[in-house]
């Protein structure tokens, strides 16, 4: 995966929020994750399929942050979704 | 051929055997439609599952594993050595074969747990179920933690459940049901449902006191006290969301107790 590629949140998944904390349940691999907030937003926006450039824009704006650290932090946070397999692997 | 119509809480399950022992045994555990007919009892809200029961497979061999798969015609199958369901994926008819009660009870708590999951109705949960001033107390852990211990230690208040309890769960509220699967607390029968005012995960301690957990925690530890065999993605959202449904409504605790009935002390 290169960050020019478009990424998308693995179909059936349900991303819901208790307590301020999102939960992401994969019902499929019987799989429930706990995200950040900011986690949470990006796989909330990862319901239609994003290019990492584009989900740092968003972030950038959103959270007012500088580019680069919207930059780093979703690499690093696609890179752990990705591992976890919760990522459309047909894109 | 025997054919006994069950109840369990809101369900109706018709069971046919030729099998004079196994008859004997659903008249021993169960409430039977028609025989009890003096007790008061939830209407039905779904026709009844028909369940065939015959004898056979080999003894229990140690292991609770369930080996699931589907047959040519999408009939779903749950086997282990003890037991066997065939059961239609809509739930209007099932087939169990068993070894002996032990079996027999196993696959009846099986078969009932598939049944309310796909209604969408509830959960069975591995808990004792208490009732305290007119409300319902939920006791689980891990196994050994006390759930009968605390379900013998809280005598003489009455219980629903001492080893898998019947929750019905909607989003106007949560209530448990009579739970005919005992271990060896047998149901006084009397009872039918009660809302469910707290669960208390139980952990043994020389002190006694309660710890709140947080809904988001609630969720996650409630999960693996549920009695299921995953089958189906659509079928394990199922459980997913009703486990969320239970923790936003229900106060969950941390009780730390020791093996006495101080604990009721510290129960709000």
């Amino acid at each position: 995966m290169t960050i020019e590629d478009k990424v998308k949140r693995k179909p059936g998944l349900d991303l819901t929020q208790m307590d301020g904390e999102w939960i992401l349940l994969d019902a499929e691999l019987c799989v429930v994750t706990r995200l950040n907030e900011t986690g949470g937003r990006i796989m909330e926006l990862l319901d239609q399929a994003y290019t990492h450039q584009q989900l740092a824009d968003m972030l950038a704006s959103e959270y007012e942050i500088s580019s680069e650290q919207a930059q780093a932090d979703v690499d690093k946070f696609i890179g752990y979704m990705n591992e976890a397999g919760l990522l459309d692997s047909r894109l | 051929m025997d054919e006994l119509k069950l109840i369990i809480a809101e369900h109706r399950l018709l069971t046919r055997t030729s099998a004079r022992w196994i008859a004997e045994w659903l008249k021993n555990f169960f409430i039977i439609e028609g025989k009890d007919s003096a007790e008061i009892h939830t209407e039905p809200q779904t026709p009844a599952i028909k369940i065939q029961i015959n004898e056979g497979r080999t003894p229990f061999e140690g292991s609770f594993d369930v080996d699931k798969s589907k047959t040519a015609d999408g009939l779903l199958v749950f086997t282990r050595a003890d037991y066997h369901i065939t059961v239609d994926p809509s739930f209007k008819e099932a087939s169990l074969t068993v070894y002996d009660s032990f079996a027999l009870k196993h696959a009846m708590m099986h078969l009932y747990s598939l049944y309310i999951v796909h209604l969408g109705w509830g959960l069975l949960i591995h808990s004792s179920c208490v009732i305290d001033q007119g409300r319902a107390i939920l006791f689980s852990g891990h196994s050994g933690a006390g759930k009968s211990t605390a379900a013998r230690l809280s005598s003489p208040r009455p219980l629903l459940s001492d080893e898998a309890s019947i929750v019905r769960i909607t989003s106007d509220g949560v209530s448990v049901y009579d739970s005919p699967f005992r271990s060896e607390l047998l149901s006084e029968s009397d009872l039918d449902s009660c809302p469910l005012a707290g669960i208390y995960l139980l952990n043994q301690s020389e002190e006694i006191f309660t710890r709140t957990i947080a809904d988001k925690d609630a969720f996650i530890r409630v999960l693996d006290k549920v009695f299921y065999w995953s089958y189906d993605p659509a079928e394990t959202m199922k459980i997913m969301r009703l486990g969320k449904l239970l923790a936003e409504q229900v106060p969950f605790h941390d009780l730390y107790f020791q093996k006495n009935n101080l604990f009721w002390e510290k129960i709000s």
